[in-house]
C-alpha cells in the first residue's frame, strides 16, 4: 500500500505549477459561469503571453543564479520608445527596432555589471529598473497612443485560428528548450548556474554567459512590452511595473530553483500560465486590485517556502 | 599606508564634501540657510528609515523591501489616534501602536527569513504587497488630515525657533542606533551574525533571534519615520510611503553598508541620506524634471556600490 503510494507520488509532476493550474481552473470554473468557454480560454492565452515572455527572463536569470528585477520596467520602456517612434512617423518595424535597441542598452548595462563586477544582481537590476522606469517617464509623462491599427494584431490577431501571441510564445519556448537541452550554450548556462567556480575552471567564459543572459532578457522584455502595448493600442511608462515579480513567481512556481542550475523552460511556461489563470480569474470575479495584490503576496511567500523546503529535502 | 587607510575610511565623507561643494558652485541658491535646512529636513525622514534598513542589512540576508509599505500602513493606522482634538494619552497610544505594528511586520519578515530560510528580498517584496493592500483596505480611499499639535511639532515644528524638530529626532535616533550597534551586546551580535552566521551559531549566539531583531528594528524605525512624515505632510493616505524602500536602498548603498552583511554603520546611512537629498535638491534647483530622479537614483547606486567593491578589493591586496 505504502509502496504504491510512493510510486504514484514519484510519478506525479514535480512542478507546483501543474497543481496550481488544475486547482485554479477547478475553482474558477466552479465560481464563474462560462469560464471554460472558447472565448475566455483564448482570452486567457492572449493575456498570458506577456507573462510567458517575462517568465522566460526570470527563468534564464534564475538558472544562472541571478535575478532580473528590471525586465518589467524594460518592457515598458521598450514599448514607450516604440510608440514614440511610431508617432514620430517611423514604420511599425523600425519603431519596434528602436524599442529593442533601448532595451538592449539597459540589458547591456545589466550584463556588463553582472558579469564583470561582483555587485549582487538584485542591486544592479533594481537600479536599472528605476532607470528604465524614469527614462520612460522622461520620454512621456503618461499614456501614448499607437497610431497603427495593424500593430494590435500582435496581440489580437489570429493565424490559422491560433492567436498570434500564442504562436510567438510557442516559437520562443520550443526554441529555447532546444537551445537549453541540446546546444552548447544551454549546457554552459546550466553549468554557470550549478557551480560557477567549476564552470570557470572548465573553461566556460562565465562573464560572457552572464552578459548574454541579460541581453537575451532585454529582447524578450521588449517583446513582452510590445505585446502588452498591442493589446491596449497604447504604451505607458509604468505598464510593466510588478511584472518582474509575477515573472519570478511564475518561474519559481514552475520549478526553477532559486540558486541556479535546476529547472526547465517548460516549467517556467506552466508557472506563467498558472499565474495568468489566477490573475484572469480574480479579474473575472471582480476582485479589487488590492485583494489581488494580497493574494499575489501570499502566493509569492508560499512558493518561496515550498522552493526552500524542496531544496532542504534534497540536500 | 596610514594615509591611505584614512582615505578609505573617510572616502564617503570626502565624496559628500565634494558633492556639497559641487552643488554650491553650480547653484548659488544651494547655500542659502533656508535651502540647507530644507535638505536636512528632507534627509532626516529618509535617514530614520535607512537606520532601520541598516540594522536589517547588517544580517546579510538581504534588503528589507517592505519598509515603505510598513510606513504607509503604520501611519494610516496611527493617524486615527493623532487627530487635533485627541488627548495626549491618545497621541502617545497612537505612536506606540504605530511602532508596535511596525515591529510586528518586521517580526513576521524576520520569522520568514530566519526560520524558513527564505531569501529576504523576495519575501519582503511579498510582504510589501500584502501590507500595501492592508493599508488600502484600512483607509478605503480616505485621506485623514488635521493632526495633534505634538505630531505637527515632530514633523514640521522647530526647537528654539530655528532647528527643525525632525532633524533633532533623526540625530538622536542615529546616535542611539550607532551606540546600540557599537557598544551593546545585541548590536554586536547583529554584526557577527551578518559576517559569519555559522561561526555565530557555533559560538552559541541565537542567530534566529538576531535576524528577527534586525527586521523588527527596521519595521519599528519605518513606523517612527511614518509619524514624522504625517507631521510633515499633515495628512495620511494609503500610499504615502510605498516607494520609499528604493530611496532607502540607495541611501544605504551610498553609505557603504555591505549587501553581504556584517559591515557598515549608522553614520554611513547619514552620509547616504545626505548625498541622495543634496542631489535631489540640486536637481530641483536646476529645474530638472522629477522624472529624472529614478535615473539619478539608479546611477548613483551603481556608482556607489562599484566604488565600494573597488576600494575593498584594493584593501585586500
Amino acid at each position: 500500500m505504502k509502496q504504491n503510494f510512493v510510486k504514484i507520488w514519484k510519478k506525479m509532476p514535480s512542478s507546483g505549477a501543474v497543481y496550481g493550474i488544475v486547482l485554479f481552473v477547478i475553482i474558477f470554473s466552479a465560481a464563474i459561469p462560462g469560464y471554460l468557454s472558447l472565448y475566455n480560454v483564448t482570452n486567457i492565452t492572449r493575456q498570458a503571453a506577456v507573462l510567458c515572455f517575462i517568465s522566460m527572463c526570470s527563468c534564464l536569470a534564475i538558472l544562472t543564479n541571478q535575478v532580473d528585477l528590471s525586465c518589467g520596467a524594460i518592457s515598458s520602456l521598450a514599448a514607450c520608445v516604440a510608440a514614440r517612434a511610431m508617432n514620430g512617423g517611423s514604420s511599425i518595424l523600425v519603431g519596434c527596432l528602436f524599442g529593442i535597441l533601448a532595451a538592449l542598452v539597459l540589458g547591456l548595462i545589466n550584463g556588463l555589471l553582472a558579469g564583470y563586477t561582483p555587485i549582487p544582481t538584485f542591486i544592479i537590476t533594481l537600479a536599472t529598473m528605476n532607470i528604465a522606469e524614469s527614462l520612460g517617464m522622461v520620454l512621456q509623462g503618461g499614456t501614448i497612443h499607437i497610431p497603427y491599427a495593424e500593430f494590435a494584431q500582435l496581440s489580437e490577431g489570429n493565424i490559422l485560428y491560433i492567436p498570434v501571441p500564442v504562436l510567438l510564445v510557442a516559437v520562443l519556448y520550443i526554441r529555447m528548450n532546444y537551445i537549453l537541452k541540446n546546444r552548447r550554450y544551454g549546457t554552459y548556462l546550466y553549468a554557470v548556474g550549478g557551480k560557477e567556480d567549476a564552470a570557470w575552471s572548465s573553461g566556460i567564459n562565465v562573464k560572457k554567459m552572464k552578459l548574454s543572459v541579460y541581453l537575451i532578457n532585454a529582447v524578450l522584455a521588449a517583446f513582452a512590452g510590445f505585446i502588452y502595448a498591442a493589446r491596449l493600442s497604447a504604451a505607458n511608462p509604468s505598464q510593466g511595473s510588478g511584472l518582474e515579480l509575477n515573472g519570478i513567481c511564475a518561474a519559481v512556481l514552475g520549478g526553477v530553483v532559486l540558486g541556479g542550475g535546476r529547472g526547465s523552460v517548460f516549467g517556467a511556461l506552466l508557472g506563467a500560465i498558472a499565474i495568468s489563470i489566477l490573475r484572469n480569474g480574480m479579474n473575472m470575479l471582480g476582485w479589487r486590485i488590492l485583494t489581488q495584490m494580497m493574494v499575489i503576496g501570499f502566493i509569492l511567500i508560499l512558493i518561496l517556502a515550498i522552493d526552500v523546503k524542496k531544496k532542504e529535502a534534497e540536500s | 599606508m596610514k594615509g591611505k587607510e584614512l582615505l578609505i575610511k573617510y572616502s564617503r565623507v570626502a565624496i559628500l564634501v565634494l558633492i556639497f561643494a559641487g552643488a554650491a558652485i553650480i547653484s548659488p541658491n544651494f547655500l542659502r540657510p533656508s535651502n540647507l535646512l530644507n535638505v536636512a529636513r528632507q534627509s532626516s525622514m529618509l535617514l530614520i528609515m535607512s537606520l532601520g534598513m541598516t540594522c536589517a542589512m547588517l544580517l546579510g540576508r538581504g534588503v528589507d523591501m517592505s519598509v515603505g509599505a510598513t510606513l504607509s500602513l503604520t501611519s494610516c493606522v496611527a493617524a486615527g489616534f493623532l487627530r487635533t482634538n485627541d488627548s495626549a494619552g491618545s497621541v502617545i497610544f497612537g505612536i506606540l501602536l504605530a511602532v508596535a505594528l511596525g515591529m510586528l511586520v518586521g517580526t513576521v519578515n524576520g520569522l520568514l527569513v530566519s526560520f524558513l530560510h527564505l531569501p529576504a528580498m523576495l519575501v519582503t517584496y511579498g510582504v510589501r504587497e500584502i501590507i500595501r493592500s492592508l493599508a488600502y483596505f484600512y483607509m478605503n480611499g480616505d485621506v485623514v488630515s488635521g493632526f495633534h499639535s505634538s505630531v505637527m511639532f515632530m514633523g514640521s515644528g522647530f526647537v528654539f525657533g530655528v532647528i527643525p524638530t525632525q532633524i533633532i529626532i533623526a540625530l538622536i535616533l542615529t546616535v542611539a542606533t550607532a551606540w546600540m550597534l557599537k557598544h551593546t551586546r545585541v548590536g554586536r551580535e547583529l554584526y557577527v551574525v551578518g559576517a559569519n552566521p555559522s561561526a555565530a551559531r557555533f559560538s552559541g549566539l541565537k542567530v534566529e533571534k538576531s535576524v528577527i531583531l534586525g527586521f523588527a528594528l527596521s519595521g519599528a524605525l519605518a513606523a517612527l519615520a511614518g509619524i514624522i512624515y504625517l507631521g510633515r505632510l499633515g495628512a495620511a493616505e494609503a500610499e504615502i510611503g510605498n516607494d520609499f524602500h528604493f530611496q532607502c536602498v540607495s541611501a544605504v548603498a551610498i553609505g557603504g553598508i555591505s549587501f553581504a552583511g556584517g559591515a557598515g554603520s549608522a553614520w554611513g546611512a547619514v552620509i547616504g541620506a545626505l548625498i541622495l537629498n543634496i542631489l535631489i535638491n540640486e536637481m530641483n534647483l536646476l529645474g530638472i524634471s522629477s522624472y529624472w530622479q529614478g535615473t539619478v537614483n539608479g546611477v548613483i547606486i551603481i556608482i556607489a556600490v562599484l566604488l565600494d567593491y573597488m576600494v575593498s578589493r584594493k584593501k585586500t591586496k
